[in-house]
Parts: C-alpha cells; sequence; structure tokens
C-alpha cells in the first residue's frame, strides 16, 4: 500500500506531512501549511529568489547546505532533508543571526520583500565554505533579485558576515542534525498517493532509490513524468497549471548522481546536478564551466541536473550545443537495456527525442580534452546569468601542424534543436588554422542554421553572432593576450 | 548646523529587523478568519475586443464557490486608477481634461489582461479551478499598438470624449500652441551654427517591485469598507474608494501593509476596486485577491513608452539657442497619468539648460498596451534618454567637452525651474560635476578612449538630471502631522506618509527627534491607517521626506514651544531665557533653576490639585502638536551620472565597469538611506538603458510579463558604483534636505547612452540599448 506521509526536519524537529498533494510546492507548504510567511513568493518560477530556502542533505556523513527556490520544488522531495527558513536563523533570544545583522546594519534591505531569500542564499553561501570574493559572492547572488538597493550593499554585507565568522547557534545544532536525518532514512522507494477532494482524481508519486528500480517502475509506467531537479518541471505546475498525475522522482538514485572519471572520458550520471558537475567539467573544459556558471543561478544549479537538461531536450538548453562539441555520448537505459548513441543524435525535432516508452537517460560519457584540441564556448544572452540564451555555441578543432584535422561546431537557440553546424564543420576540416579559414567558416554557418526571431532576440542577430563567436574563437587563439571577452564580474573589485 | 545630533546619522532603520528576520506582514501574509479568495478572471487571448457572451453559471455550480460576478453585479461607475485628478483644483481638472474611464469588470477589452469577472470561494484553489470554467465568448477588434496606428483616422474610438484617441495634449488653455515652451523657436533656430535632430524610442520600463500586488478587503458589520493594501497613496486611495462606492470616508478605511517596493506601481489604486467589489458583495467575510507576478505585470502601470522627437540648435561658441520637442507616448488601455507625464517630461527637459527659447509638445495616446502611469522619475529618464544624448550630440560637433558644456549652460539659481515662473533657489550641480569627473578620472579617460581597436571597446558618458522635492505648484502638496507627547516625555507621531522601503520613517523620525530635541528612541511614527491619520497626498515625487517631514517638523516644533511656555511659567522666566540639554529645561546662568520635560510631559497628563492650596500642580492638558503642512518650494535636487562601459564588437553586449553618481541632495538626513536610493535607482536607470522593455506581439499579447523574459540587471551585472552626496542644503527643506527618491534612477540612463556613443561612435536612439541594436548599428556604419 502506498504511503501518505514524508517526514522532514523543520525547526529541527521532525515533521511528518501527511495525506498532501505531490505536486504542493514547498513555498505553499511553508506559507499556507506552516504559516512560515517569512518566505515569499515574487514569481512562482524560480527567476526571483524570494523563495530562497536552504535545503539540508546528509551526504557522506556530513551536512550539505543548499540554497533552492522553494516556489518550484514539491514538497515530497523535501522527504529526509532539513529544512531551513528565515525563521529559524533568529537566535533563540529573538537577537540576530549574523547575516541578518549585518544586512541591517549595511542598508541591505530597503523594502525587505526580497530579504529573507537574499538571507538564505547567504547562509547556503557561508556554510558551503563559499568565498568573500566578488566572483564568488556574485555566483552565490545572482539567483535573488534586488529592485531596492543595487546590491552592493548586499554584497558588503556578504563580506563582512564573512569576516566577522560568528558561530551561530545553528552550528551546535549540526551533530543532532545529522543523527536524526540518519535515522529519518529508509533503502525503500517512497511511494505516496493522493485524491484530490475536489476532483476526485489520484495523484501518485514514487521515489525509487535504484536504478533496477526506477527500470521496472517506468517500464510500468510509461506515461509518468521523470522528475528530476524540477527545474523544468515544477513550471508546468507552478505556470502552466498541468495536473501531473504520476510521478517518478530520481533524486534519491544514488547510481545516477555518480561522477567518475577514466583515462579516456569523463562520465557523468544524469542525475548529477550542475552544481556537482561544475567543478570536474570546469577543470578539463574551463569554457564549459564558464557556460554552467552561467547557467540559471545558484539555486537551479543546486537542483537542475544535466539529464534533464539533456532530456528536456529545449532548443535553448544551455548544456547540450557545448557537450555536443565535445562528442559527448549519451547512455539510456529501459528494461530492454542500456543503448549509447551520440549527443546529436538525440535531438530529432522540435519536442522529439530518440526514446523510446519507458526508456530514461543514464548518463552521458565526455571525452578528455587532448593536448592537441583547442575549445571554446560562449553563451550569449541579456543578462550575465540567469537568463536564457539568444545563442549559445561551441567549437572544438584539433590542431595538426596548424592544419584542422577534425572540427566540431554546434549552436544552440539558432534551430529547432541543438545542432551540429556539419557545413562549418566541413570548411574547417582539413583547412589551416588561419583568419581565411574562420572566414570561410563563417560564411558557411548560413546554410547551417535556420534561427528564428523573437522577443529574446531576431534571426538575424542570432546568425550575425553566432558568426563572430567563430571569430572571436579564433581571436583568442590567435592573439591570446588581447581582451575578448567583457570584464564582468570583475568590474567592481 | 554641525550641532545635529539624529540628523546626518545612520541611525538603523525602524523597519530593518521584522525585514531580515521574515517577520515584517506584507499584504499577502495577512491572514483572518473566515477568509475568502477572490480570482479575478481576465482576457489573456486578446488585447482588443468586445465580450459578447459571458456566462458565469459553470463556474457558479464548483466545489468551494461562494459567489461568481460579472460587469452587471458590481458598480457600474467608472473610475481612474491614478491619483492626478484628486492633487489639482477643479478648474484645473477641467482644463486638463481628466476622465474617469476604468471599470472594474469590462464588456469591451482593451488591453491584455482587461478583468472581466470574478469568482469568490473558499480557497485560492477552488477559486482559480472556478475561474477556468467561465466561458467569455469575444468578438475581435483591431489592435493598436502605437500612436502612429491609433490616431489613423479609421481608429476605432477608445473614448467619445476623447477624438483621435489622443487621450491627452498640453491643453492651449494653458499652454498657448499647445506648448510648454518659452522664446520664439523657429526664429531661434535661424541663429544656430549647428543643428541636431533625432526621433528617439523610449521603453515600456516595469517597476517591478518584488512583491506582487495582494489586497484584502471586509465589508464590516459596521457596513464599514477596510482594506488591506500595499499602496504608496493610503488617504488618495481612501477618497477615491469612497467614491467610488459612494461611501463617506468615515466607511472607509485603508490599513497599509508593509509595502515590498513601490516606484510607482502602487500609486493610486491598482486592484483595490476589485477586491473591494468582491468584498462588498459577500459582506462580513474578508476576501483576500492575489496577483500572480504575470498578472500584476499588466494590470499594474507601467512608464511610459513612445516616440520622443528632438531638436537642438547652438551657436559655434556653444551657446544653446533653441529646443524643439515632442514626445507621443504609447499611453495605453485607460487614461490613468495621461495629462501627468505627457507635461512633466518636457518640464524636466525645460528645467535643464539654458536654451535662448524651447519648446515641448507632449501627447498621449490611447494603445491597447497596459496601462501606464507614475514610475520614479515620472517622464525624466525619458527626457534623459533623449536630451543628453542630443547634448553630447551637439558638443561632439561643436568639439567641446560635455562636462564643460554642461557646467557653463545648466540652468542654476534664480533661472525657471522645470515650472516655468518659480526659479530655483539652491543648486550644486558644478560641485556634483566637478567631484564625479574627477572621482573617475574623466579627463584620463576622455582621452584614452580615443581611437580603439580590437574586440573589447571602453567608454565614457555623463549625463545630469534636474528633479523635484514635491509636485508643488503644479500639484497640491499637503501633509497633516500629529504629535502627541506621552506622559514619559516620548512622542508619537500620527500621519499617513507611507515607507516604501525608501526609509521615510526612519528619516521622518529623525527629523522629529533632531526637531524636539529627545533621542532618537523616543519618537515613534505610527502611520498607516486612514481612521487615525490626517490628510497626506501619499509617496510620490520625491516628497515624503521633505513635504511629511516639513509637516513633522513643524508638529514637533508646536510640541517644543508647548514645552517652553509651560516651562516658562513653571520657572516663572521669559521662553528666550531657557534653553534644553537632556530633556530638562534650564533657564541661561542659572544653573539650580531647571524644569524636566518629564514633569511637564507627566503633570500635563496626571494633573491634581494641590490639597494644601487648592492650586492645579504644573499645567494641565496633554501636549500634541500639529501641522497641516503646505510646502513653500519644491526644493530642486540636481544630479550628476558619469559611466563607464565596455561594448563587445563581436556580440554587441555591454557591460558598465563603474559609475559615479553625484547628487545635490540638500542635507543626508540619513546618508545610508540616500546612498541606498541612488544605488537601486541605478539598478532601475541601467536597465532601462540596456535590457528593460515590454514586449507585444502584433496582436497586443504581452510576451514578457515575467522575469523569465523581462530582465533586469542582477548582481553580477552591476558596476561598481560610487555615491559622492554634495550637502548643500536647500532653504526651504527639513534641515536643508532635498527628495532623492528618484533622483538615483534619471542619470544613468544618459550617462550609459553616452558612454555607449564614446565607445562606439554611434548613437543608438533607442532603449534599450540591446546587443542587437549595437551590432546592427555597427553594421551600418560599416
Ligand atoms: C530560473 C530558471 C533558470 C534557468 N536557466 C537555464 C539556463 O540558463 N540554461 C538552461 O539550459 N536551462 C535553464 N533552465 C532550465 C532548467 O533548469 C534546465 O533545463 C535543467 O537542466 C533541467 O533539469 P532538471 O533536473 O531540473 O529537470 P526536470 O525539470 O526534473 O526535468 C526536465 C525534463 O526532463 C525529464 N527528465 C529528467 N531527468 C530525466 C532522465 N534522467 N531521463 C529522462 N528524462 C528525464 C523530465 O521528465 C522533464 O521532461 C532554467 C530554469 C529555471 C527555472
Ligand atoms: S518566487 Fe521567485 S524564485 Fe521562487
Ligand atoms: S529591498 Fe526591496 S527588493 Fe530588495
Amino acid at each position: 500500500m502506498a504511503q501518505k506521509n514524508i517526514t522532514l526536519l523543520l525547526g529541527g524537529q521532525p515533521h511528518e506531512v501527511i495525506n498532501f498533494d505531490p505536486t504542493r510546492t514547498l513555498l505553499d507548504y511553508l506559507r499556507y501549511d506552516s504559516a512560515r510567511t517569512g518566505t515569499k513568493e515574487g514569481c512562482g518560477e524560480g527567476d526571483c529568489g524570494a523563495c530562497t530556502v536552504v535545503i539540508g542533505t546528509l551526504k557522506d556523513g556530513k551536512l550539505r547546505f543548499e540554497a533552492v527556490n522553494s516556489c518550484i520544488i514539491f514538497l515530497p522531495t523535501l522527504d529526509g532533508k532539513l529544512l531551513l527558513t528565515v525563521e529559524d536563523l533568529v537566535h533563540p533570544d529573538g537577537s540576530l543571526h549574523v547575516i541578518q545583522r549585518v544586512i541591517a546594519d549595511l542598508q541591505g534591505s530597503q523594502c525587505g520583500f526580497c530579504t529573507p531569500g537574499f538571507v538564505m542564499a547567504i547562509f547556503a553561501h557561508i556554510r558551503s565554505g563559499g568565498g568573500a570574493g566578488l566572483a564568488s559572492i556574485n555566483d552565490a547572488l545572482v539567483g535573488n533579485l534586488c529592485r531596492c538597493t543595487g546590491y552592493g550593499p548586499i554584497i558588503e554585507a556578504v563580506r563582512r558576515a564573512i569576516s566577522e565568522q560568528v558561530d551561530d547557534h545553528l552550528t551546535a545544532l549540526e551533530e543532532t542534525w545529522i543523527k536524526q536525518l540518519a535515522a529519518m532514512s529508509s533503502p525503500d522507494t517512497l511511494s505516496l498517493s493522493w485524491i484530490c477532494p475536489d476532483t476526485g482524481k489520484e495523484r501518485h508519486y514514487s521515489a525509487p532509490k535504484t536504478t533496477a528500480a526506477l527500470t521496472a517502475l517506468y517500464a510500468a509506467y510509461p506515461e509518468a513524468t521523470l522528475l528530476a531537479g524540477g527545474t523544468d518541471v515544477g513550471l508546468w505546475v507552478t505556470k502552466q497549471l498541468q495536473s501531473l498525475n504520476r510521478l517518478i522522482y530520481l533524486g534519491h538514485i544514488t547510481e545516477l548522481s555518480q561522477i567518475t572519471q577514466s583515462k579516456t572520458h569523463i562520465e557523468i550520471g544524469a542525475g548529477v546536478t550542475f552544481a556537482d558537475a561544475q567543478p570536474i567539467l570546469s577543470a578539463h573544459f574551463p569554457d564549459l564551466g564558464e557556460v554552467i556558471r552561467r547557467l540559471g543561478s545558484s539555486q537551479i544549479r543546486n537542483r537542475a541536473t544535466i539529464g534533464g537538461n539533456i532530456a528536456n531536450g529545449s532548443p535553448i538548453g544551455d548544456s547540450m550545443p557545448v557537450l555536443i562539441a565535445l562528442n559527448t555520448e549519451l547512455a539510456l537505459q529501459s528494461v530492454k537495456g542500456l543503448r549509447r548513441i551520440p549527443l546529436e543524435d538525440y535531438f530529432i525535432s522540435y519536442g522529439r527525442q530518440d526514446r523510446i516508452a519507458g526508456e530514461f537517460v543514464a548518463a552521458i560519457r565526455i571525452p578528455l580534452p587532448k593536448p592537441d584540441q583547442y575549445f571554446r564556448a560562449y553563451k550569449i544572452s541579456k543578462r550575465f546569468d540567469q537568463d536564457i540564451s539568444a545563442v549559445c555555441g561551441a567549437i572544438s578543432v584539433t590542431l595538426d601542424d596548424g592544419l584542422i584535422s577534425s572540427a566540431r561546431v554546434a549552436y544552440g537557440g539558432v534551430a529547432a534543436t541543438p545542432i551540429r553546424a556539419l557545413n562549418t564543420e566541413n570548411t574547417l576540416i582539413g583547412a589551416k588554422w588561419n583568419e581565411r579559414t574562420i572566414q570561410s567558416a563563417m560564411s558557411a554557418l548560413k546554410n547551417d542554421l535556420s534561427p528564428i526571431s523573437d522577443m529574446r532576440a531576431s534571426a538575424d542577430y542570432r546568425l550575425k553572432v553566432a558568426r563572430n563567436i567563430l571569430f572571436k574563437a579564433y581571436i583568442e587563439y590567435d592573439t591570446p593576450l588581447s581582451q575578448t571577452r567583457l570584464i564582468g564580474d570583475g568590474a567592481a573589485e | 548646523m554641525s550641532d545635529l545630533t539624529v540628523v546626518g546619522k545612520r541611525v538603523e532603520r525602524v523597519d530593518v529587523r521584522a525585514k531580515v528576520t521574515g517577520g515584517a506582514v506584507y499584504a499577502a501574509d495577512v491572514q483572518m478568519a473566515g477568509m475568502l479568495y477572490g480570482k479575478i478572471v481576465r482576457c489573456y487571448d486578446y488585447a482588443h475586443a468586445r465580450v459578447t457572451e459571458l456566462d458565469l453559471s459553470k463556474a457558479a455550480k464548483c466545489k468551494g464557490v461562494i459567489k461568481v460576478l460579472g460587469p452587471k453585479d458590481v458598480t457600474q461607475k467608472e473610475y481612474n486608477g491614478s491619483v492626478l485628478d484628486m492633487m489639482v483644483s477643479s478648474d484645473m481638472r477641467g482644463i486638463l481634461g481628466d476622465i474617469d474611464d476604468q471599470s472594474i469588470f469590462t464588456t469591451h477589452v482593451k488591453h491584455y489582461g482587461d478583468a472581466i469577472a470574478a469568482v469568490i470561494a473558499t480557497s485560492e484553489e477552488a477559486a482559480e479551478r472556478a475561474a477556468e470554467k467561465i466561458i467569455v465568448t469575444y468578438e475581435e477588434l483591431p489592435v493598436y499598438l502605437t500612436a502612429e496606428a491609433a490616431r489613423q483616422s479609421d481608429a476605432r474610438q477608445f473614448r467619445p470624449e476623447k477624438p483621435g484617441n489622443l487621450a491627452f495634449q498640453l491643453p492651449e488653455m494653458a499652454f498657448p500652441d499647445n506648448a510648454y515652451a518659452w522664446g520664439e523657436v523657429d526664429k531661434s533656430f535661424e541663429e544656430a551654427d549647428i543643428i541636431v535632430e533625432d526621433t528617439f524610442y523610449v521603453p515600456k520600463q516595469k517597476q517591478c517591485q518584488m512583491e506582487p500586488g495582494a489586497y484584502i478587503a471586509l465589508y464590516d458589520d459596521q457596513e464599514r469598507l477596510n482594506c488591506w493594501t500595499s499602496t504608496q497613496m493610503p488617504k488618495l486611495v481612501q477618497k477615491k474608494l469612497a467614491n467610488l462606492f459612494e461611501l463617506p470616508m468615515t466607511r472607509v478605511r485603508i490599513n497599509a501593509t508593509v509595502i515590498g517596493g513601490g516606484f510607482g506601481a502602487r500609486l493610486g489604486m491598482v486592484l483595490e476596486p476589485e477586491t473591494c467589489a468582491l468584498a462588498m458583495a459577500v459582506p462580513g467575510r474578508p476576501v483576500k485577491v492575489l496577483s500572480t507576478r504575470e498578472e500584476d505585470w499588466v494590470t499594474s502601470p507601467s512608464r511610459h513608452p513612445g516616440k520622443y522627437w528632438m531638436k537642438m540648435g547652438f551657436k559655434k561658441d556653444g551657446t544653446p539657442v533653441a529646443c524643439d520637442a515632442k514626445f507621443e507616448n504609447y499611453k495605453g488601455a485607460y487614461y490613468m497619468d495621461a495629462s501627468g507625464t505627457a507635461f512633466t517630461t518636457g518640464a524636466w527637459l525645460g528645467g535643464m539648460y539654458k536654451f535662448d527659447s524651447l519648446r515641448y509638445r507632449g501627447e498621449s495616446y490611447y494603445t491597447n498596451q497596459s496601462v501606464c502611469g507614475a514610475f520614479r522619475g515620472y517622464g525624466n529618464p525619458q527626457t534623459n534618454f533623449v536630451m543628453e544624448q542630443m547634448v553630447d550630440r551637439g558638443c561632439a560637433a561643436l568639439g567641446v567637452d560635455p562636462i564643460e558644456w554642461r557646467k557653463k549652460w545648466h540652468k542654476t539659481i534664480g533661472d525657471d525651474g522645470w515650472c516655468i515662473g518659480v526659479p530655483y533657489n539652491s543648486c550644486a550641480l558644478d560641485e556634483c560635476l566637478d567631484r564625479a569627473a574627477k572621482a573617475i578620472g574623466w579627463t584620463e579617460k576622455r582621452a584614452k578612449y580615443k581611437n580603439q581597436t580590437g574586440t573589447i571597446r571602453r567608454g565614457i558618458g555623463v549625463s545630469v538630471m534636474n528633479h523635484t522635492s514635491g509636485a508643488m505648484p503644479m500639484l497640491l502638496e499637503h501633509t497633516v502631522c500629529d504629535a502627541l507627547l506621552h506622559q514619559d516625555a516620548t512622542v508619537t507621531l500620527n500621519l499617513a506618509c507611507s515607507d516604501m522601503g525608501q526609509g521615510s520613517h526612519t528619516t521622518l523620525r529623525q527629523v522629529a527627534a533632531e526637531t524636539l530635541g529627545f533621542p532618537y528612541a523616543d519618537v515613534h511614527i505610527a502611520a498607516g491607517d486612514t481612521d487615525a491619520a490626517g490628510f497626506d497626498i501619499g509617496a510620490h515625487a520625491s516628497r515624503t521626506l521633505y513635504v511629511g517631514g516639513g509637516a513633522v517638523k513643524q508638529a514637533c516644533e508646536d510640541v517644543r514651544k508647548q514645552i517652553f511656555d509651560r516651562a516658562a511659567l513653571e520657572l516663572g522666566e521669559a521662553v528666550g531665557n531657557l534653553y534644553m540639554e537632556d530633556k530638562v529645561i534650564h533657564v541661561k546662568g542659572a544653573s539650580n533653576k531647571s524644569i524636566s520635560v518629564q514633569t511637564i510631559a507627566d503633570q500635563g497628563v496626571n494633573n491634581f490639585m494641590n490639597p494644601e492650596n487648592g492650586e492645579l500642580i504644573g499645567q494641565p492638558g496633554q501636549i500634541q502638536g500639529y501641522a497641516s503642512f503646505f510646502p513653500p518650494h519644491n526644493a530642486p535636487p540636481f544630479g550628476a551620472s558619469i559611466a563607464e562601459v565596455e561594448v563587445d564588437m563581436e556580440t554587441g553586449e555591454v557591460k558598465v565597469i563603474e559609475l559615479v553618481n553625484a547628487h545635490d541632495v540638500g542635507r543626508a538626513i540619513h546618508p545610508g538611506i540616500v546612498e541606498g536610493q541612488l544605488d537601486g535607482g541605478a539598478q532601475q536607470g541601467l536597465g532601462m538603458a540596456l535590457t528593460e522593455e515590454t514586449y507585444y506581439d502584433e496582436k497586443g499579447i504581452c510576451l514578457n510579463n515575467s522575469f523569465t523574459d523581462y530582465k533586469m540587471l542582477g548582481p553580477s551585472d552591476m558596476p561598481k558604483i560610487t555615491n559622492i552626496l554634495v550637502e548643500n542644503p536647500d532653504p526651504t527643506g527639513p534641515f536643508g534636505a532635498k527628495g532623492v527618491g528618484e533622483a538615483g534612477i534619471v542619470p544613468p540612463v544618459g550617462a550609459t547612452a553616452n558612454a555607449i556613443f564614446n565607445a562606439i561612435g554611434i548613437q543608438i536612439l533607442e532603449a534599450p540599448i540591446t546587443p542587437e541594436k549595437i551590432l546592427e548599428a555597427l553594421a551600418e556604419k560599416d
């Protein structure tokens, strides 16, 4: 029989939540069911950060704190987790937490509506060992919008809080939390079901803990919605008001969250979040790291998975063009077994992917960089982070004594799917790596791309910038010391 | 004034503890027993259509539904959500031609998101589900999104009183030739050696206050209409609702909740009429209406977008001889602030430079966009984008330094301000320019950025502005303040001024404490209940500290005077011989004669007779100060910004890397709060220059009414900012203060545009200056 409850740690106490809609958002649970109205709703779609809370997860016997957008998180995914909201930070005697105090002291709050979200984002940043450098603080805060303060005072407050290094009353509780969380964990698949009192319809939620269990479950219910980070799926409920009546959550499957490195490649499980994938990918492919760094915000990257980005198949997803340029292979799993295909083959047409019923994305495999490989990637968007790209493009060439022996060029945002620019690659392969070759590659590009005009950018701009990216990649090789990228967040230091 | 003890100090904000702990109660946080939920049904299929059929019956039968209301079930009175009509005399109202043209629910959809009907239910979910069951049939009508389209002779008319869909133009009666003007422009141009001219576009920027609209209303058992709202203007909304529902003001009460940002979006009424109409349909039950972000976007006003044409003439020596301009704005579906912005946009232009002659025409056209109204700066950012680029183009043609030219030709003390006939009484713009130039290294960088090559180009640009502190003499400026001295010698001030986060309750409290000579801790500001507070226009036009502060100061002076009068009686000395120290009143030169304020305050309340002689001990009567304050002027704030940018010639991307703002603030009552206004203003001004615009498709469907697709700047998009506060006390402001609420947004707009001009040698005529427009312009130049 399906369970009707989950358990989470809230306010330091295990809380059982009974008989609830599995698509109820964490934000609604806090504001309406727990009377914790300190957490705010500014957008309901992960863009403003007003709803930021911190989730604590037990990992390898340690607590790991992550800021997340409670507005797009479904409540049952909190099973077995610690939840901290702005109310928890105030000391029991009523005095302010150091983060709250520095924000107050340094004019980091005006209308205050964004403040609880910032407080929690900062808490997560500091608790996960985040630095006091501007880039590091920005990375932690870009998921939070503020319309009053211009952010400067808040950034200053983070620096001050880090430098004061005050232990708060929560630090002492961590040992207890770890014990409580350990006691709450269970090896079994969590299954919930709920009947909507107004419509009489039943809604199911399962969270298997192994790939085998997932494979079987998905084979039995191929119509189910797979839920990974929920940064796409959450919005289907909060914005498109869809009724998702059968959810399978992947977040508890350890096998899907593995990162391994062999002599030839890096393998990343579909359930690995961008936050977790970033360090290793940055180390091998700095530009891929940079694209990931600008993908969404830290709250989004803490949840969003690579598998979800790929499976969703959006033409404007950021990881795909870059991964395609890097010759990434996709592993798909179903009861029929595991198959591997080149990533670009997965995207058939807009909204259609090469995935059979009951099959899920298991992992990706990226060949390790070679010494003669030159790789660049660019994300073009209005805002530096937390913005959908107008164009995302990547180029990878192998250079053999000044000749291009192989080339892979891929783009997002310029066609109905993420695509490889084959004509362009052909002009490159075998040619000399010089400006003339790049110019002819740039002209060839129009035969590869079919961009559209929308509110984000015109087709013309997309084509132009897709071309210019190639030029930029060349310049960066040719004159490595010239400045080719905007100063970015170095500016304010 | 160096002996100030509270003014000028960075005291803790009155509201900040509640805000950092999550304890501050915003409207959406208010929960009441028996609460019902309202969901408004809006038209998201068309921007212009007639409702031919409305079927509410299915929705009414849904589980949890209490009532469903259509256009016929609510008052048929029309209203104007804006409040300008309440700020001018009735004569002026007639001349301006402001009209009421909004209905609570409509059968004639005029913009994406117009309200058709509503459901009241026992839960939000039930209300939402039922709302989906309301069946509306529409007849599609032609859509007009621009002034050019709306004024076509065959265009359908939005309102019979406004032929040609011209909602407003400067009225002939007050502005001959429909122009705000001086001198003879056409003749002056003949004297010009250099003429620059162009047509610009300014965007439909959205306030994006972080708190989406939330409202609660309750028609209670005393038949009083209570409304919990985060409006910027409790007293005017009280009166507006009283008018709309034909109730006396005693039966309408506004409970102002904590405001999660305003910037003009909450100036006047937004969904108060709808929420109150729902509440009146279910007497005794509170009804809550929450706007989603998307809904808030299309129902609350935005900045006025439109075409802005400008022509300037200069003599070879730089003399500005003539300026001619016309702003045709795309007003949106309803009248709202059609008159106000059309006028002020030109007023800021007129208030800036010493042109021999100037002519400005402002016209507001109805369009099928969502409404426009007040937004921080009220026309000033639009003018800044255009005027400052034109000036820089002139300077380039003249071969003069843009800062030197501005210093020479900006208006100053004695010149007519933004309102012709009201001269400036203070101006420290030269100091602003000098200090900003020095802080950023203007001269060196201007020289360095000539003749650049390569991918990344840098540029540096300047912009200046004038603004106002309150809208006197154009609009009514009035605040009433009560100051009650408690028996323990602390003071509670009662007034209706709202604090939107700009810190006004903190600065007003500082003004009060300083005036009284009391510690900051001894004063409390009670605000937000219209039952208790006297009149106040509301938070607009950078006026709360200037006008509200004037009222607070006057009420506190009244308290102080009464304290001194009583002390004089008790001590048998003339008031002139007394002074106060640590809340004790002493006689000059007689250290043994004193009485504490505490004694006076206590005796005023707890007054008894001396049983031995039958005389009263001390002076009876609780001391209360009062002010009904009308400011004498509008203390003009001036400001300058210098921005430095980087432009990527391959992608068109722009990054502002440094911004220096120097503002003539009169006196910074709380320097931290003033800097906060400038910092926050900069985020909005840079956004207007670079990323912020509301897009519609050709059918008038709004394409980006959300943070996903409307991009305002985030932390990493912001430059390093330096704020310089130039304190040159205004003779009329409380302790010399000027309004700074709006100033911060204005000059970053023009400074960014001019910095881009400096970097790439091209002016981009349409804001926001997107990467796409830059690449296009660069391609054209090649
Ligand atoms: C505010 C915000 C900002 C964003 N910014 C960006 C951005 O800059 N760049 C970008 O590319 N994206 C962005 N996104 C989109 C989103 O974050 C990414 O697409 C993310 O990678 C999705 O991963 P997820 O784990 O959250 O997927 P989910 O939402 O859980 O799932 C997405 C889809 O994939 C399916 N799915 C998930 N895992 C699997 C699997 N293993 N096998 C098969 N199907 C699976 C789901 O059923 C669903 O159809 C943003 C989203 C938000 C809300
Ligand atoms: S409410 Fe905006 S991110 Fe959640
Ligand atoms: S303080 Fe108002 S939004 Fe940040």
